[in-house]
């Protein structure tokens, strides 16, 4: 008897296993085709263009004006083989990573104090606005007069631009910890220590996590600029000097390092965020 | 102002004792078991006692009066709910109890001593569900544990079974972004629980729940509150609810709030909160309440 009810509920469990293997199966292949069509087009673009820059370069416009992606890729080897990219990009990040790390902190440090001490708020918030709304940028003369065309004007101004965007989020993050939280933390008897680690600086996290995500590409930004200004070594000062002696070839080769760095950069704050915050 | 709670209890009942023993329990340190209205022989000792309490508060607006003259005792393991028009200070009385608000005027004493600065004795289940959204379920029921620096088996274990009893086995590391309105509002209840306070202040915690989850968490509370014998100072918009659960019902006016009724109810225990409400007494009650309540609200409404 129980054998006979069994058995068809055996067979359906089989079928039904079965069934959703299959479905399970198609449904990868889908997700994994699609995926491969779209890495596809995305090269497809990029291969596109290159050859059309390459054809039009020369007879319809000038080379001139547009350089071609064959002079841009040799220029590249060329800079290669003689030392001058890892100068130059060493110069730049080097500067990029102080600056950032030393703006970054005083942010962090600086925006977490006026976000919890209310009266220090109170009295210096004016003036953090206006030096804000000063275009930050303007400033890099001003510091390459007070430190000079080496690494230190770059550092100044870089963590200069670091410092406002990570200070801004730090301070509303802050300011932002959920009064009533705390209460219900003090209830359940946390000390003040409790409080800042346990629930201030967690809940501040995210906010801050926000500004050094705005700030790394800006450190590139801050870095290139100053470089630019004056400079003797650097990414920028390469830039302004090719693009000085009408080196076409030199200013898209230093453009194209550019774009690789900062999609280096992206990927990896992308990368440190999606591990920090699982909770989201 | 004087009650008599017919059911409280006074001492601790290890079990979930049938109503007779339990009123036999109560009978050495609580007093009289009259219709639970007049004064009786002598009065249970205040736990929690609010005298002339008053709160005013200094909004973006004017500022305004929202507590004029409050006074009124809550003996210990008292079911006390509080109902009244939205905006009527019932959530300050709560966060006056756990040292939140210091009230302008008057006093509010706890077990014998003036309330000051956060009363660590209490357990707050506030009307958000305030959980850390960066802690999983069980970190987050773990919590108040840690804070009170507990040992780390005792802590697994008290947070294990607290989870079972809520009926969140399954969902210990979820995170709370990841769980449902509900779920959240029992892992609040789960992180007040587990360490156990004498005092659970409770502020609409089952508001917004749907109605089948809300009388099984009603009855999940009074189970655990019959077998703990912690005093429990509620706070709800829902009549039935506070007559269900409470041994007790005040009633507030609208602001500047005050007691225009304060009912015992005397409705047997232990009590099974959805049958409860097809006693005739319920019934009784309710519109004895409703009539106190509904005045005040259409004060408001005008």
């Amino acid at each position: 008897m129980s054998a006979v009810v069994n058995a068809p509920v055996e067979s359906f469990e089989l079928d039904r296993e079965k069934a959703i293997a299959h479905e399970e199966r198609r449904f990868r292949q889908r997700t994994r085709r699609y995926r491969s069509l779209v890495v596809a087009c995305r090269i497809g673009v990029v291969v596109i263009a290159l050859t059309a820059w390459q054809l039009l370069s020369g007879p319809v416009i000038d080379d001139f004006w547009i350089s071609s992606p064959h002079d841009i890729a040799e220029r590249l080897q060329a800079w290669v083989s003689d030392g001058t990219l890892a100068h130059n990009t060493w110069a730049t990040v080097q500067a990029m990573i102080i600056g950032f790390t030393v703006g970054s902190t005083a942010g962090v440090v600086i925006g977490f104090v006026l976000g919890r001490v209310k009266f220090l708020a109170d009295v210096f918030y004016p003036y953090v606005i206006a030096v804000n709304s000063l275009p930050k940028l303007a400033l890099a003369p001003l510091f390459i007069l007070w430190f000079g065309i080496g690494l230190e004007g770059k550092v100044v101004m870089t963590s200069m631009v670091c410092f406002f965007l990570v200070f801004y989020n730090t301070f509303a993050g802050a300011r932002d910890t959920d009064t009533e939280l705390l209460g219900v933390m003090s209830i359940m008897g946390a000390s003040r220590r409790d409080r800042l680690f346990k629930l201030i600086l967690p809940s501040t996290a995210t906010w801050i996590f926000a500004g050094l995500r705005l700030a790394v590409p800006y450190s590139l930004v801050g870095a290139v600029v100053s470089e630019i200004t004056a400079s003797s070594e650097g990414l920028g000062h390469l830039l302004k000097s090719s693009a000085n002696t009408f080196d076409t070839a030199g200013t898209f080769a230093v453009l194209a390092v550019l774009i690789a760095i900062a999609l280096i950069l992206n990927i990896g704050v992308s990368k440190a965020e999606a591990m920090s915050s699982r909770w989201k | 102002m004087t009650f008599n709670p017919s059911t409280t209890t006074a001492g601790s009942v290890a079990s979930t004792p049938s109503q007779p023993e339990r009123a036999a329990a109560d009978g050495s340190q609580l007093i009289d078991s009259g219709d639970g209205n007049g004064p009786g022989g002598s009065v249970a000792p205040p736990f929690i006692e609010f005298d002339s309490v008053g709160m005013r508060f200094r909004g973006q607006g004017d500022p305004f009066v929202a507590i004029n003259h409050l006074s009124m005792t809550i003996p210990r393991g008292q079911f006390c709910c509080v109902v009244g028009p939205s905006g009527c200070g019932k959530s300050t009385l709560l966060n006056m109890v756990a040292g939140l608000l210091t009230p302008s005027w008057g006093r509010v004493t706890y077990d014998g001593t003036r309330v000051s600065g956060a009363n660590t004795r209490v357990g707050y289940v506030t009307q958000k569900d305030n959980l850390l959204p960066w802690r999983t379920v069980r970190k987050n029921i773990q919590l108040p544990l840690e804070l009170r620096g507990t040992d780390r088996t005792r802590m697994r274990s008290k947070t294990d079974e607290i989870i079972e009893l809520v009926g969140l086995t399954g969902f210990a590391d979820a995170y709370p972004r990841q769980l449902s309105g509900g779920m959240r509002k029992r892992v609040t209840l789960a992180r007040t629980l587990v360490y156990e306070p004498e005092v659970i202040l409770a502020d609409e915690p089952f508001g917004a729940l749907d109605s089948q989850l809300k009388t099984v968490l009603q009855g999940e509370l009074l189970s655990i509150w019959e077998r703990t014998n912690a005093t429990v100072l509620f706070i709800t918009h829902d009549l039935g609810e506070a007559i269900a659960l409470g041994d007790r019902v005040l009633v507030m006016s609208k602001r500047p709030s005050e007691v225009v009724l304060d009912r015992n109810v005397d409705l047997a225990r232990p009590r099974d909160v959805f049958q409860v409400r097809f006693e005739p007494r319920y019934a009784e009650l309710h519109e004895e309440l409703w009539s106190a309540l509904s005045s005040q609200i259409r004060i408001e409404a005008q």
